[in-house]
């Protein structure tokens, strides 16, 4: 049912819409009926019926996930051949973009992906491999190249680049001095119960308020902490700025890190601790030899979830004027420009993605090595 | 009274009282921000805010109540089981996708405004409720089922009349943390041009305002304290 829908929706709702330029509001457009973009969307119809007549049988769902990625990879040829055959007529500075029924239709196809991988009992990862693999192929072999998004990226390569940078240097930043406070703090805490009464507290605290507003809070003491030390403007500190974001951005990341690295610490068994002790070692040793490698596993996931908050927190710096891809964002919501906004958002989600597969990749490989 | 009610009252007269105070207060604004023109916030009752802000809070939590509740329910009878890793694939990517992205995409397509904000509210808050639905009607005994089925009771009815009732404290409690996380989350629909309370961080940043950042932020993240501690009371019950 969702492959029918799926292969119905660029129809109901137009493949691609036209707009004189980056700017105005897009038109739909019909399909231009040249001949690469009837066969692929030939391609794609016959992809779904197999996929639909595939599903029903539960022994050939792998081929119906791997029927899911060919129909995935006819749209995108679709879309990427009529966007060019459409352009091939129109004015310099018009834009094709892909309209509601090729994203409704993206949406349905990785659902059905989804759903034939559920049915076996897998997750889709072949399914996200292989169109991952195909989109690329079809990106560097220039199939896409007339669509709006990859013309403003290309428009824009050098100032996408940058602000990928910066959004990687605010997260890893954020991420480094969450870990120097929070690494310290969690050994403290493991000590003293009141040190870990006033850590939780306070890292509790501090996840409740949303970003927006603690960013707004951190504004006003550190602008004034310059106006009062104006040496501090030198190093680049200020109200506005990366500064006060990557201190906000560290100050949520301290939750997950400091709660799992204790809760790592404290893995392992007092009895264990004790003979540890008896034997003679040393606390330092205990630490080194004993809590570390027991606790590594939960303190990787709390490194994980921290990775992925500090990439999505650091969309928000661009508010205070920190960079980032939030930058790309903020400037497209001020000119409605679907294409900038989508430059800035498939970005950071591919980022927080890859930093959670990256992550959950090392738990895995820690977990078969003990 | 239960134990903790008084201090939580107490923080909620306070804030009530500050939202009142605050368009008295121009002169402790004037002196900490003194190159300011304007520093109090006066373009909007602070209380119409508030009350935008709460209803746009709720407003989410009802929807993503109606579909997480909706979706738990399909995801626990038979054919839906096998959609289920498939829907906590969907809203794990939901919420890997941080709230100020989804409110950014879709305002090409829903214009600016309150839309796009409940948009990202309700694909936010919509988790907990799923994972509270599903873990409460899965918790209902099966010896309990078995009886209902051997009186003759119809499938729906059992659905209504025994499953939902007795997952419902599970369920209430996932609604709650919804509810409490669409509170703490609204702000950032300023950014979308939503009326509430983060509008004073917002216009405050784009007119290089510090002051108005300051008041905004200051009852935003007060409004989630109290929220927080509310939730924390109503859990502990």
């Amino acid at each position: 049912m969702l492959a029918g829908l799926a292969a119905a929706a660029p129809f109901l709702l137009g493949l691609l819409s036209l707009a004189p330029n980056r700017l105005l509001s897009p038109r739909p457009a019909g399909l231009p009926l040249t001949t690469p973009v009837l066969l692929s969307i030939a391609v794609f119809l016959l992809a779904g019926l197999g996929l639909a007549l595939a599903a029903c049988r539960a022994r050939s769902l792998r081929l119906a996930e791997l029927l899911a990625v060919a129909m995935m990879l006819a749209l995108l040829a679709s879309a990427g051949m009529a966007a060019e055959a459409l352009l091939r007529d129109a004015s310099a500075s018009a834009r094709a973009m892909p309209a509601a029924g090729f994203w409704m239709s993206v949406l349905l196809v990785c659902l059905a992906g989804g759903a034939a991988a559920a049915g076996r009992g897998a997750a889709p990862s072949l399914f996200w491999a292989a169109s991952l693999l195909g989109g690329s192929a079809l990106l560097l072999g220039g199939g896409l190249e007339s669509l709006s998004l990859l013309k403003e990226a290309a428009a824009r390569g050098p100032e996408i680049r940058a602000a990928l940078a910066q959004h990687l240097a605010l997260s890893g930043g954020a991420f480094l001095l969450a870990l120097l406070v929070a690494g310290p703090a969690a050994l403290l805490a493991l000590r003293h119960p009141r040190a870990e009464a006033v850590l939780m507290g306070v890292a509790n605290a501090v996840q409740v308020v949303p970003s927006i507003a603690l960013f707004g809070l951190l504004m006003a003491p550190l602008g004034a902490l310059v106006a009062f030390f104006p040496v501090l403007r030198t190093w680049g500190i200020g109200g506005i700025g990366p500064a006060p974001a990557v201190l906000g951005i560290a100050a949520y990341l301290l939750l997950p890190l400091a709660s799992s690295f204790l809760a790592g610490l404290r893995l392992a068994p007092p009895a264990l601790l004790e003979a540890a002790a008896g034997q003679g070692m040393t606390d330092r040793q205990i630490l080194r030899a004993v809590r570390l490698p027991m606790g590594a596993g939960v303190m990787l996931g709390g490194l994980r979830l921290a990775a992925v908050q500090a990439v999505g927190l650091a969309t928000l710096a661009a508010l205070i004027g920190g960079g980032g891809l939030g930058a790309l964002i903020f400037q497209g919501i001020g000119q409605l420009a679907a294409d900038l906004i989508l430059l800035g958002v498939l970005p950071v989600v591919a980022l927080s993605l890859a930093a959670d597969a990256l992550l959950a990749g090392a738990q895995t490989a820690l977990g078969a090595r003990a | 009274m239960r134990r903790g009610l008084a201090p939580l009252f107490f923080n909620l007269s306070a804030f009530v009282a500050a939202l009142a105070v605050a368009p008295y207060t121009a002169p402790l604004w004037r002196w900490l921000f003194p190159d300011l023109q304007r520093p109090l916030w006066d373009s909007r009752s602070w209380f119409a805010l508030l009350a935008e802000h709460l209803a746009l809070a709720l407003g989410a939590a009802l929807l993503a109540g109606l579909i997480g509740i909706g979706a738990g329910v399909l995801a626990t009878r038979g054919a839906g089981q096998r959609l289920r890793p498939l829907f906590d694939a969907l809203f794990a990517l939901a919420q890997a996708v941080p709230p100020i992205a989804v409110i950014a995409l879709a305002l090409p397509l829903l214009g600016f405004g309150a839309a796009p904000t409940l948009l990202a509210l309700v694909l936010y808050a919509v988790l907990p409720v799923l994972r509270a639905a599903i873990a409460g009607l899965e918790a209902v005994p099966p010896a309990v089922l078995d009886a209902a089925r051997g009186t003759g009771m119809g499938r729906l009815r059992i659905l209504a009349e025994v499953e939902l009732p007795l997952a419902l404290p599970v369920i209430g409690a996932g609604l709650r943390v919804a509810l409490v996380l669409a509170i703490a989350t609204t702000a950032v629909g300023a950014v979308a041009g939503a009326q509430c309370l983060g509008t004073p961080i917002v216009t405050g940043l784009a007119n290089g305002n510090a002051a108005w950042v300051l008041q905004g932020a200051i009852f935003t993240a007060w409004l989630a304290l109290i929220a927080d501690r509310g939730l924390r009371w109503a859990l502990a019950g």
